[in-house]
C-alpha cells in the first residue's frame, strides 16, 4: 500500500525525531500541516472575539452598572450575590431551574437514541428517508411558531379540547395548569427535537461494519440480540459523550427560547428558571445589571462543575470522556 | 489545481473570513460614533431634503407603533409640514405594546436610548436610575421660550413629580382633563346577540355576568355548536382596571385610605371582593378560559372573528374605529355598528357606579442626554408647538381648504379628509387630539357618525352619572425609593392575580399568602415611607 502525504509526514517527523530535540520536532510538525492551522485560525479569532472578549462582561457581577462602562461602573464586592441568595424568589426558581434541567435528561435525551434504533430497522430505505424527513422538520419552526401552534392546539378551542369532549370527557387547559406545564414543556420539546437527535446516533451506527450483523445472524442472533450485542455496544461512546455535554448544559439547557414563549402567568411557578427570571428581572422591572449578571455567573459556575464531575465519573469507570 | 494555488486559495478565504468576523464588530463601533453626533450625519440627508435655510436635525424617536406610523415624509405630507416647520427629521425606533419595556431597558444599557421617547416608566425605580446614570436630559429651568409647554409643567398633576427641583421629562397628555379618561375602560358588546338571547341592559355585577355566561353557553350565533366566549379582554390592565371598577378597590394600583393609614388597595381587605368576582367570572365559564394566554390586541383580533360577546377595551371613539376596521375584515357582511354597543360595567359594592380617572398623563416624553443643545431646543420648540392653538388645530383637522373649510367661524370637515399615517403619530405622542376639544362632526370625519356618537353619548352619561375613581393624586405621586420600588411590583398585579384566578385555593387565603410575597418585596417599607411623607408635608 503506497504512503499518503500525511502519512508520509508522519514519517518525517519520526525521523526528525531521532536527530533533532523535541523543540525543532514540535515546530517542524506545526510547518508540516502549517495550512491547517491557518484554516484554524477564523475559528480562533471567532471564540476569542464572541466568547472569550465578552467574559469582561462578567465583571459586572461585582459592581453597579453606571450605564457608561462596564470597567468604569463602581465595585461593589459581594452585594449583588447576597442579593441572589436573599431573593424571594431564589429557591423556586433555583429548584424549577434544576427539576426541569434533570427532568430533560430523564425523559428526553433517551427518546433519540430509542428512536434510532428503531428507524435503523425499518428496512426500505424509502420509507426510512421519509420517517427521518418527517420527524426532522419541527427542529426547524421557531418556539416563537411552536408557542402559537401549541396555543391552538392546546386551548380551550383547540383540537385536543375537541378530541377530549368528543370522547365525553371534560375539557382541559394543559397550558394554563401548573401541575401539567411541565409535562407540556417535556412533550414538545421531544416532539421538535426527535427527529434531529436521531441524526448523531444514525450516523454513529452507519459506521458499525456490515459483517458483524452478517456473522451474528449465522450466529442465529434476532434482532432484539442484535441491537443489544452489536448496535448499542457501537454507539455507547456517542451517548456517553452526548450525556456530559447536556449534563454541562443543565442550567442552560432548561431551555429559555421555550418557557419565554410558551409560559403565562398562572404557570410561572412551576416554570420559572433562572433563565426566564433574569430575562424578566432585567427587561420588565428593570432590575440592576449587575445583578442579573451575578445570577448568570452563579449558573454558569454550577454547569461548569457539572460538567467536569460528569466527565471524571465517566473516565474514571475506562471510558473515553471529554478529553 | 498546482499545490500553490491551493495554498493561496486557503489564505485568501481564510482572510477573507477573518476580515468577516471582524467587519462585523466594526459596523458596531460605526453606529455608535454617528448616533453619537446625529448632527454631523444629518448634513448629509438634509442638502437632499433641500428644506430650508438650516439644516434639519436629524432625531430618533420611539412611542408606540411609531415605525408604522412615522413612513416617508414625501408621502405624508403632513410629516413633511411639519418636519419642515421645526427643522427636525424624525427617523423611529421601532417600539410596540409587546416589547417597549424590554426595549427601553436594553437600549439604555447599551447607550441606544432614542434621542426622544415615550413610556410609561414614571414613578418606577428604572427612571430614577436612569437619572442618577445621567441617561436622560432635563428641561431648562427657565422655560418661558416654550410658553405652551410651561402651561403643561405647571399643571397640579405634574407639579409634585420634580426631582430635586429638576423635571427629567414632559407629561405625554393623554388628555387635556383627567375626566376624559371616563371612555377609556368599558365593555363593547354583542348588541345582536343580546336581543337574540333576550337579555336586558345589564347593571349589577350579577346581571352582567349572567349576560357573559349565556354569550359562553346559549349559542347565541345559532349554529348549534359551543363556539362562542363570553368575555375577553384586549390588554391585561386595562381589562384588570376595568373590574375593579365595580369592586371595593377601585383605585387597585394606586394607594387608598384604611383605618387612617394610606396602603397600596392591593393590601387592602377590599382585594377579596375583587378576587372573588374575578375567579367567578372566570369559574362559571363566563371569561375567556385562554384569558391568560392572549397577549396585547389578541382580544380584539377575538371579537372582531365573530366569536366572542363582550370585550373589555377602551371605548372612546378612536378604539371603537380600529376595532371596526377588523371587523370589516373579518365580516364584510354585517355592519359593525349595528351589532355593538357599549357598556360601563356594573356599579361597586359601595352602591356607586364609578368611572376610570387617572392623572392626565400616565406616561411621559423623555430626552437622550447626548442631545445637544441646539437639537433639544429644536425638540422643545416642536413639543410647543404641538401643545400650540395652531398644532392642536392641524393635527384635529388636518389642512385648511384640503380637510376642511372654515364657514363663520365654524370647522366644515372636507368628506374626503386625508388620514394621514404620521396623524397617529402626532395625537400619540401628545394625546392633544384624542381629546374632547375637538368637536364631534370633526371627529365623526375620521370615525364615522354612529361610533362617534355612542362613544360621547357613554361619555355624558359617564360624566354626569358616574363618580370617578377616588384617587389622591398628592399620596399617588410621591416620588420615593421604596414607594417606586414597590410600585413597580403592584405594577405585575395581573399575573399575581391570575395565578389565584386559574388556582384552585380559596382567595382570601392565596390572597393572604400573596401578601406575605409583598411582605418580603418591601411592601411595609413602603408603606411606612408614604406615611411619613404624608405626615411631613401635611398632606390631606
Amino acid at each position: 500500500m503506497a504512503m499518503t502525504k500525511t502519512e508520509a509526514a508522519h514519517a518525517a517527523s519520526l525521523t526528525l525525531k531521532e536527530s533533532n530535540p523535541a523543540r525543532g520536532k514540535r515546530g517542524r510538525a506545526i510547518w508540516e500541516s502549517r495550512y491547517l492551522y491557518v484554516l484554524l485560525l477564523p475559528l480562533m479569532a471567532y471564540m476569542a472575539l464572541f466568547q472569550y472578549v465578552p467574559m469582561y462582561g462578567l465583571l459586572l457581577s461585582f459592581k453597579e452598572y453606571n450605564y457608561q462602562s462596564i470597567t468604569g461602573s463602581p465595585w461593589t464586592g459581594l452585594d449583588n450575590f447576597r442579593e441572589l441568595f436573599g431573593m424571594y424568589e431564589f429557591k423556586r426558581v433555583f429548584s424549577n431551574t434544576l427539576i426541569i434541567a434533570f427532568g430533560r435528561l430523564l425523559f428526553e435525551f433517551p427518546v433519540p437514541i430509542l428512536f434510532a434504533l428503531l428507524i435503523n430497522e425499518v428496512r426500505r430505505k424509502r420509507a426510512r428517508t421519509f420517517y427521518q424527513i418527517v420527524y426532522t422538520f419541527p427542529h426547524f419552526l421557531s418556539w416563537v411558531i411552536i408557542s402559537g401552534i401549541m396555543l391552538n392546539f392546546l386551548g380551550d378551542m383547540g383540537v385536543f379540547n375537541i378530541i377530549l369532549q368528543s370522547l365525553g370527557m371534560e375539557k382541559t387547559n394543559l397550558l394554563t395548569d401548573a401541575g401539567s406545564f411541565k409535562g407540556v414543556l417535556f412533550g414538545t420539546s421531544i416532539w421538535k427535537e426527535l427527529g434531529w437527535g436521531t441524526i448523531i446516533y444514525l450516523a454513529a451506527i452507519s459506521g458499525i461494519n456490515p459483517e458483524m450483523y452478517e456473522s451474528a445472524e449465522i450466529d442465529g442472533a434476532g434482532r432484539l440480540r442484535k441491537i443489544t450485542a452489536i448496535t448499542w455496544p457501537a454507539i455507547k461512546g456517542t451517548v456517553l459523550v452526548l450525556f456530559i455535554l447536556a449534563l454541562g448544559n443543565v442550567m442552560g439547557g432548561a431551555g429559555f427560547d421555550q418557557i419565554f414563549n410558551m409560559d403565562n402567568a398562572a404557570v410561572r411557578d412551576s416554570s420559572d428558571i433562572l433563565d426566564t427570571y433574569i430575562y424578566r428581572a432585567t427587561f420588565l422591572q428593570g432590575a440592576s445589571f449587575g445583578f442579573t449578571t451575578a445570577v448568570s455567573l452563579f449558573k454558569s459556575v454550577i454547569n461548569c462543575l457539572l460538567l467536569l464531575a460528569a466527565h471524571y465519573a465517566v473516565k474514571s469507570r475506562g471510558h473515553g470522556g471529554l478529553f | 489545481m498546482s499545490k500553490n494555488w491551493t495554498n493561496v486559495g486557503i489564505i485568501a478565504s481564510v482572510f477573507a473570513l477573518t476580515a468577516g468576523l471582524l467587519a462585523g464588530c466594526g459596523k458596531e463601533s460605526d453606529q455608535e460614533s454617528s448616533s453619537g453626533s446625529p448632527a454631523a450625519s444629518s448634513a448629509a440627508t438634509a442638502s437632499a431634503g433641500g428644506t430650508g435655510a438650516s439644516k434639519p436635525y436629524d432625531v430618533t424617536v420611539a412611542l408606540w407603533d411609531v415605525a408604522t406610523n412615522l413612513t416617508d415624509p414625501a408621502t405624508d405630507k403632513l410629516l413633511k409640514t411639519v418636519e419642515e416647520k421645526t427643522n427636525l427629521s424624525f427617523e423611529a425606533q421601532a417600539v410596540t405594546w409587546n416589547d417597549y419595556k424590554e426595549k427601553f431597558n436594553l437600549w439604555a444599557a447599551s447607550g441606544q436610548l432614542p434621542d426622544m421617547f415615550v413610556t410609561d416608566f414614571r414613578l418606577t425605580p428604572t427612571v430614577d436610575t436612569w437619572i442618577k446614570q445621567g441617561l436622560l436630559h432635563a428641561l431648562p429651568d427657565d422655560l418661558s421660550a416654550y410658553p405652551n409647554l410651561q402651561k403643561i409643567m405647571e399643571m397640579p398633576d405634574v407639579k409634585p413629580l420634580a426631582i430635586d427641583g429638576k423635571f427629567y421629562f414632559i407629561p405625554r397628555l393623554t388628555k387635556l382633563s383627567s375626566d376624559e379618561y371616563a371612555t377609556e375602560r368599558g365593555y363593547v358588546v354583542r348588541k345582536d346577540w343580546m336581543e337574540k338571547l333576550g337579555i336586558e341592559t345589564p347593571k349589577t355585577f350579577e346581571e352582567y355576568e349572567a349576560m357573559f355566561a349565556a354569550f359562553a353557553k346559549n349559542d347565541p350565533d345559532g349554529n348549534g355548536k359551543a363556539d362562542t366566549i363570553g368575555l375577553t379582554h384586549n390588554f391585561s390592565d386595562v381589562f384588570g382596571t376595568l373590574l375593579a371598577l365595580g369592586s371595593s378597590v377601585p383605585n387597585i394600583k394606586g394607594w387608598m385610605q384604611e383605618d387612617g393609614k394610606w396602603i397600596p388597595s392591593i393590601a387592602s381587605t377590599g382585594m377579596t371582593d375583587y378576587l372573588t368576582k374575578f375567579k367567578k367570572l372566570y369559574d362559571d365559564g363566563a371569561l375567556d378560559p385562554d384569558f391568560a394566554l392572549l397577549k396585547t390586541n389578541d382580544g380584539m383580533d377575538k371579537f372582531s372573528q365573530g366569536n366572542v360577546g363582550a370585550l373589555a377595551v377602551q371605548i372612546s371613539d378612536n378604539f371603537l374605529y380600529t376595532i371596526k376596521q377588523k371587523w370589516d375584515k373579518a365580516n364584510p357582511n354585517q355592519s359593525f355598528e349595528d351589532s355593538i354597543t357599549i357598556l360601563p360595567g356594573w356599579t361597586a359594592p359601595d352602591g356607586n357606579q364609578y368611572r376610570f380617572y387617572q392623572s392626565t398623563a400616565y406616561s411621559d416624553i423623555y430626552f437622550s442626554s447626548k442631545l445637544s443643545d441646539d437639537e433639544f431646543d429644536a425638540l422643545l420648540k416642536f413639543i410647543d408647538f404641538n401643545l400650540s392653538e395652531e398644532g392642536q388645530d392641524l393635527y384635529s383637522y388636518g389642512f385648511e381648504g384640503e380637510d376642511y373649510t372654515k364657514e363663520n367661524g365654524t370647522i366644515v370637515p372636507s368628506e374626503n379628509r386625508v388620514n394621514y399615517p404620521s396623524y397617529k403619530f402626532f395625537i400619540y405622542l401628545d394625546g392633544v387630539g384624542h381629546s374632547r376639544n375637538v368637536p364631534r362632526e370633526v371627529r365623526a370625519s375620521l370615525y364615522g357618525e354612529n361610533l362617534v356618537n355612542l362613544s360621547y353619548d357613554m361619555y355624558d352619561r359617564l360624566i354626569a352619572e358616574a363618580k370617578p375613581i377616588p384617587i389622591n393624586f398628592n399620596v399617588d405621586l410621591i416620588n420615593s425609593t421604596e414607594k417606586n420600588s414597590f410600585q413597580s411590583v403592584i405594577n405585575g398585579y395581573m399575573d399575581d392575580i391570575t395565578k389565584i384566578v386559574l388556582g384552585s385555593e380559596d382567595v382570601e387565603t392565596a390572597w393572604a399568602k400573596q401578601l406575605k410575597v409583598y411582605e418580603g418585596k418591601g411592601m411595609s417599607k413602603a408603606i411606612e415611607e408614604v406615611n411619613a411623607i404624608v405626615a411631613e408635608k401635611g398632606i390631606q
